[in-house]
């Protein structure tokens, strides 16, 4: 016991950093994921119907996706720590205030507006800059960690959330979250949370000064797209890849969320077994997202990134061509392995290409247009549907995007571009970066 | 058309009820417990999961600065 707990205290300090940031994206996704729970009684309580309730998730869904270049922006002119800390409070605050609505009008208001904006500031466009900031070699790793947070923070959150409402009321559930954020929440980023390895006297990774080519962090090192200025980015491929890889990735995620239970009714499969091929989607996709992310630290990612779009590419074939009860399950092995599996990559690879000092703004930006990229699949899919009768035309409209987001990953110049594949010959120092 | 309500969660999207009803009956028949003991079990992982992270933090740094005065 001694032993283990020697060894927990002999970890580089940024593993800490990781293990606060991933209870933050626990709260800040699971929490949100919780809603879902409540329509039912908001529409009795409420007098109120599905649709006013869903303007305010929709309402949600947008706001947490526009608002992230915004934070970005803030995170790298003024420090992601003091973003994170402003958010939190605010979403703490805004959370408990849901217990206290008495119409939907306030559900949209606080919901859509007021906690899924302060959640926007707690997401990975600023969690990730953090993270970036103390890892480059094990980056991957590292992002793949904070992420699975989401996951994590969905499977306990929501269950919590809705054993807490049979026991009282929807009232408490929200004030119980709310206080969780704030009480939990704070301390943790006060107390742990540092911006940046130098405030501690460290370097990335935990290398000492000798692994750092004259005493100089590795941070500071600038790959041939290395940027303090965000607009730069956009007169170079790489941002335009990434950005279009994770619209794709937006629009085949959040169509497949939104229409998955109509899918299988459509297919006459059972709300239960599609509750079960959900769960087991959720498991595969939190193993499967730090598998991947270790393993990008071994390899290059764009290779691993246009993989993983084309293993999506497979499972959506698979809900076209397979039978609906097989595919159903082929769908939720396959396509679980690859659900957020893009998130460290397409983040890692904006911090390996662009250096950290505009990460949040390009975080943010990538991010922006997988959540528009999603909200207008969702309706696209709907449409299909409707028109046709059958998912198979949007389907196979997500298959071709998937093998285009698959191209145009494999298509980036990792090694050319990338500070990890800078040969010493190459190296522009440049002074110390501000910290947080 | 489906509504805004039915994600599975990629990022932060809602969980969609229905499926939430068929996941709490598989969690009831599974474990047999009851919605304090579930929100008990949970609650001590949630409250364990920030209070751990911040005394280990808390040793961690109190341990390098012993470390760094040792000559």
């Amino acid at each position: 016991m001694r032993g283990i707990f020697r060894s927990i205290t002999s970890a580089y300090y940024g593993w800490y950093v990781v293990a606060a940031l991933f209870f933050m994206t626990f709260i800040a996704v699971g929490s949100r994921q919780g809603f879902g729970v409540f329509v039912k009684t908001w529409e009795e309580e409420f007098d109120t119907s599905l649709t006013m309730i869903s303007v305010a998730a929709a309402l949600g869904w947008l706001v947490n996706g526009v608002v992230q270049p915004f934070f970005g922006n803030f995170a790298d002119r003024f420090g992601a720590k003091p973003v994170i800390l402003i958010s939190l409070i605010v979403m703490g605050f805004g959370t408990i205030a849901m217990s206290l609505m008495t119409n939907v009008f306030m559900l949209i208001f606080l919901f859509g507006f007021v906690v899924s904006f302060a959640s926007g500031g707690i997401m990975f466009t600023t969690t990730g800059t953090i993270v970036a900031r103390w890892f480059r070699r094990k980056r991957g790793t590292a992002i793949s960690v904070l992420t699975s947070g989401g996951s994590v923070g969905g499977l306990l959150l929501v269950p919590f959330a809705a054993y807490v409402l049979i026991l009282s009321d929807w009232r408490v559930s929200w004030a119980v979250m709310g206080g969780l954020i704030l009480l939990l929440g704070l301390p943790v980023i006060l107390l742990v949370v540092r911006g940046d390895p130098k405030e501690l006297g460290l370097n990335p990774d935990g290398d000492d000064e000798e692994a750092n080519a004259a005493s100089v962090a590795v941070a500071d090192i600038r790959g041939p797209l290395t940027t303090e200025n965000w607009r730069d980015s956009f007169a170079s491929p790489p941002m335009w890849q990434l950005s279009l890889g994770f619209l794709v990735c937006g629009i085949t995620t959040a169509s497949i969320a939104v229409h998955y239970v109509r899918w299988a009714e459509d297919q006459s499969i059972s709300p239960g077994t599609a509750a079960l091929a959900f769960g087991l989607l959720s498991g595969i996709n939190a193993i499967a997202v730090i598998a991947i992310g270790w393993l990008s630290d071994k390899m290059q990612r764009k290779t691993l990134l246009g993989i993983v779009y084309l293993i999506r590419a497979a499972a959506f074939l698979s809900l076209i061509l397979l039978p609906g009860n097989i595919g159903l399950w082929v769908f939720a092995v396959v396509g679980g392995g690859s659900w957020l599996a893009t998130v460290p990559l397409t983040t890692s690879l904006t911090a390996d290409v662009y250096g950290v000092r505009a990460l949040g703004t390009l975080t943010g930006l990538i991010t922006m247009s997988h959540q528009l990229g999603g909200a207008a699949a969702v309706l696209i899919f709907g449409l299909v549907f409707d028109a046709f009768g059958t998912y198979d035309p949007a389907f196979w409209g997500g298959f071709v995007t998937l093998l285009f987001a698959g191209a145009i990953s494999f298509s980036i110049r990792e090694r050319r571009y990338s500070v990890r594949f800078v040969q010493p010959g190459d190296l522009v120092i440049t002074a110390p970066a501000k910290a947080d | 058309m489906s509504t805004p309500l039915r994600p599975i969660g990629h990022h932060a999207e809602t969980i969609d009820p229905d499926l939430w009803d068929s996941i709490k009956h598989q969690i009831d028949e599974i474990t047999g417990l009851d919605a304090a003991t579930i929100v008990i079990l949970i609650g001590i992982v949630i409250v364990a999961l920030p209070v751990a992270v911040i005394v280990l933090a808390a040793k961690k740094r109190k341990a390098d600065t012993t470390r760094n005065r040792t000559p």
